[in-house]
């Protein structure tokens, strides 16, 4: 397990667990960011911050702060 | 009006302070006279708007939402048969959460608690989706179905889903919800009037979505919850309620639970989240968990996607987000949008200013028998009015562009591209274009800063807007740089010019940084934004919105604005006693007989030829327009604002002004450019002086202090540009601010603004003294 923020770019990792601060958290889950769920990063701002991250067929952009607190698994394609 | 203090209450989660006022109450019936209500909701960037606009058109109205600062639109329409109903358009959102304002209006009015105040429980509630994002989007519906309203599914964007191959099975959709499904594409106008007539049906036969069935756990916990409440309280609030607050730790909706003891409630929720717990789950996440998978039991086998494809949304987000071409185009874009605020708008303000000032001289012409009422008309209501709507080209550029950003999805990418920048100060990266707008003018910047959804994030971008030196600055850096250029040496004056471009923003960092961290007490602004799929931007939807902008400033800003400029009129104007005059005119002879070298009675003679002739000679003219700048200088100085100027000089004093720049200063409250014409008239130069006025730089360059020392020395005039660059003397940005905000942030404002402007000017003058 590692944190989605360390996540490389276009590679699909699965959500193990979260531990956002609100009201992000609610946020993200509203989104369909819910443990399980398969994510992948797909852009990084040109300051490094914020990502944006691509899953259930969306795009969404978070800071990497909260993405440090989403942990996920490596997804063997 | 705002409250900001409960923004602050939904981090404290269970502990919150209940606020006793902010608690509204359930109205279940709906009004019986009144038309059938059906709301639109939705998330954002479903092409709700659009639909909205298409069936309501021109015929809608713009209000607010009692008692927050949430936009409310709505609007009849007709069904067929000649049913009429009344439709609203509520806030874009992704969840009932209630953690945001919008959110929590949503919720509100769906229960019924502002049906007291205008905003009724809707009979029936249209819920648009975008088909190509289902299952993300039938969340809220799944929400919204908790309460208990008929329901009619939107399928929206249709076509987008066509061009991409998917297919939706709405038969099997509309068996599994219960409620009716329709497929349509708000752009192109499809399926309307299947729409309309779905909305009759489900007002007729009220259907209900399906909604989740809970797991034991969290079916205990509502049950705990409901159990330890005692009957009244238990009465007012529904079950949909109920999962908000044990859902939702920094839930807005906790304060319905009023009447029970906090602690207590703070127990009974800790119980009822233990139930979850016990059942293995997490009371955060088990709400999202329970309806997604309901969600993919109702979508399994409704959609058929065509083969995935590269989309163009994705190959140009390559190139827009891009480190390099993405930064470029950013910039193009913003230069682009602020070369139109601020040059191209000046072609209309130039129009209306002139028309205006052409207006105020053929009918004060007329008024020449009474001078109190020809000034009232001419420089009150007039010039009042005139300084309404001077504003408009700019504000309905900068509308117009934020639409064109908002609709087409660029907006999201700029938000993205800027965030980092403007983050840790508390602004976010949507402040971007509201400040950048400031640069031309606060009042479109300030209103601008409607597009940023979180509202700590959006109060400080307000409070950072008016500090971007604006176009009204300038006269006062011509002014003062030439000026400067004069005792020094132009290329010091131009570099002096420019840097004083920077010194707004180089001072809005810190403060708009100072009130995040201690008087907000945000940390950085959530930052959770969808980035949506690029889409040809509508003009009939911008055009509506950028013609609403215009008209709310006008009627409910602009009204504003329009009295007080006339209440400063009459400050400025009155007492105007026959004595001051008098006065004035005995020491302009005076003036004159020493300067000509002639005797008093001489004088007096020759001035009295003057005023009389019929066909006066050039110097004659010039003794009597001499004459009349005199007395509006004496009467300047005699008038309630120049004494409150002279009253507020010791005030002045450690920054090096005099009396006539700090009447110039208090004077310039209405508009800052209005310092070069205060200045004209305690000079005796006339108001008509401007920037280019060669008497006026005469006249600067000889005043001297009491003591013979010259005024306007290097740090002064440094200062009184500092002070301008800094200072909230901008009667009509402070009533936007009020507008947008409350009074209390406006009056906050534009204290700390005087406050920071005659601190810099003091700095100014003290150090510049010293080095020299």
């Amino acid at each position: 397990m590692f944190p989605l923020s360390e996540a490389k770019i276009g590679a699909r990792v699965r959500v193990q667990s979260m531990d956002v601060d609100e009201p992000v958290n609610q946020r993200l889950l509203a989104f369909g960011l819910t443990p399980g769920a398969d994510v992948s990063i797909v852009h990084v701002a040109p300051l490094g911050d914020p990502i944006a991250i691509s899953f259930c067929s969306q795009k969404v952009m978070i800071r990497r702060c909260d993405a440090a607190r989403v942990m996920v698994e490596p997804l063997s394609n | 009006m705002e409250n900001i203090s409960e923004e602050h209450a939904c981090c404290c989660g269970e502990n919150r302070n209940y606020d006793e006022a902010d608690i509204p109450e359930i109205l279940p019936a709906p009004e019986p006279s009144g038309l059938p209500n059906v709301a639109l909701i939705g998330n954002a960037n479903t092409g709700k708007t659009t639909l909205f606009n298409s069936l309501t058109g021109l015929r809608q109205h713009v209000g607010n939402y009692p008692g927050v600062t949430v936009t409310k639109y709505s609007g009849p329409l007709k069904l067929f048969h000649g049913e009429k109903i009344e439709l609203t358009d509520l806030p874009g959102i992704y969840s009932l959460a209630a953690t945001s304002k919008d959110e929590r209006v949503v919720i509100d009015v769906l229960s019924g608690r502002m049906a007291k105040k205008g905003a009724p429980r809707p009979d029936a509630i249209v819920c648009v989706v975008d088909v190509n994002n289902l299952q993300r989007n039938l969340f809220l519906a799944t929400q919204v179905a908790e309460l208990g309203i008929p329901m009619v599914l939107v399928l929206n964007q249709i076509d987008v889903a066509r061009r991409d191959g998917l297919k939706i099975n709405t038969d099997l959709l509309r068996e599994r919800l219960g409620i009716p499904v329709i497929s349509v594409s708000a752009r192109r106008g499809e399926g309307i009037d299947a729409l309309k007539q779905a909305i009759a049906d489900v007002l007729k036969n009220g259907n209900k979505m399906k909604t989740v069935s809970w797991n034991a756990g969290t079916r205990k916990a509502i049950e705990t919850l409901r159990n330890g409440l005692s009957e009244e309280v238990s009465k007012r609030v529904s079950d949909a309620e109920l999962q908000r607050v044990i859902f939702d730790v920094a839930s807005l909706v906790a304060n319905r639970l009023k009447g029970e003891d906090i602690e207590y409630i703070g127990e009974l929720l800790k119980k009822a989240r233990a139930c979850i717990r016990d059942a293995g789950e997490n009371p955060h996440s088990t709400e999202a968990l329970q309806r997604y998978a309901f969600i993919r039991e109702i979508l399994a086998g409704v959609m058929h996607r065509g083969k995935d494809r590269t989309t163009v949304t994705s190959l140009v987000d390559k190139f827009l987000l891009n480190r390099v071409f993405g930064i470029l185009f950013f910039l193009a874009a913003m230069w682009g949008v602020f070369w139109c605020i601020y040059a191209l708008a000046s072609f209309p303000m130039d129009w209306i200013d002139g028309w205006f000032s052409a207006l105020g001289e053929s009918i004060g012409a007329k008024l020449e028998g009474s001078p109190i009422f020809q000034s009232l008309v001419v420089d009150g209501i007039i010039a009042g009015v005139g300084g309404v709507l001077v504003f408009l080209p700019q504000i309905l550029i900068l509308f117009f562009f934020l639409g064109l950003l908002e609709s087409t999805g660029y907006m999201a990418r700029a938000a993205f591209l800027m965030d980092k920048l403007f983050g840790w100060c508390g602004l976010n990266g949507k402040s971007f274009v509201p400040m950048l707008s400031g640069y031309a003018c606060g009042i479109p910047g300030i209103m601008g800063a409607r597009t940023i959804e979180d509202p700590k994030a959006r109060l400080a971008t307000i409070l950072a807007v008016p500090f971007m030196s604006c176009g009204a600055r300038m006269p006062v850096y011509v002014l003062m740089c030439a000026l400067l250029g004069r005792i020094t040496n132009p290329t010091t004056a131009t570099l002096v010019f420019i840097g004083m471009y920077f010194v707004g923003i180089l001072v809005a960092v810190p403060v708009s940084w100072f009130y995040t961290k201690y008087i907000l007490k945000s940390k950085t602004a959530p930052f959770v934004l969808e980035m949506p799929r690029y889409q040809l931007p509508r003009l009939r939807d911008i055009g509506l919105r950028v013609w609403q902008s215009g008209w709310e400033y006008t009627r409910r800003a602009g009204t504003i604005i329009f009295a007080m400029s006339v209440i400063i009129w009459a400050l400025s104007y009155f007492p105007r006693n026959e004595a001051t005059e008098e006065r004035a005119r005995t020491e302009f002879v005076a003036e004159t007989a020493a300067a000509q070298n002639i005797t008093l009675a001489e004088s007096a003679k020759l001035l009295e030829t003057a005023e009389s002739a019929e066909t006066p000679t050039a110097a004659q003219a010039e003794l009597v327009s001499a004459l009349s700048n005199k007395i509006g200088g004496a009467w300047m100085e005699d008038s309630y604002i120049g004494r409150f100027g002279k009253f507020c000089q010791p005030i002045f004093a450690p920054c090096g002004f005099d009396w006539r720049i700090t009447a110039g200063v208090i004077g310039a409250f209405p508009a800052r450019e209005l310092i070069v014409s205060t200045l004209g008239i305690t000079y005796s130069l006339g108001g008509d002086v401007d920037e280019e006025s060669e008497g006026l730089y005469e006249s600067m360059e000889k005043s001297t202090h009491a003591d013979g020392t010259p005024v306007f020395t290097i740090p002064v005039i440094i200062g009184i540009m500092v002070f301008f660059a800094l200072c909230g003397q901008c009667l009509a940005e402070i009533v936007v601010i009020a507008r947008e905000s409350s009074w209390k942030w406006a009056g906050i404002a534009w204290a700390q603004m005087t406050f920071l402007a005659w601190l810099g000017a003091v700095l100014c003058y003290q150090i510049g003294n010293l080095l020299a």
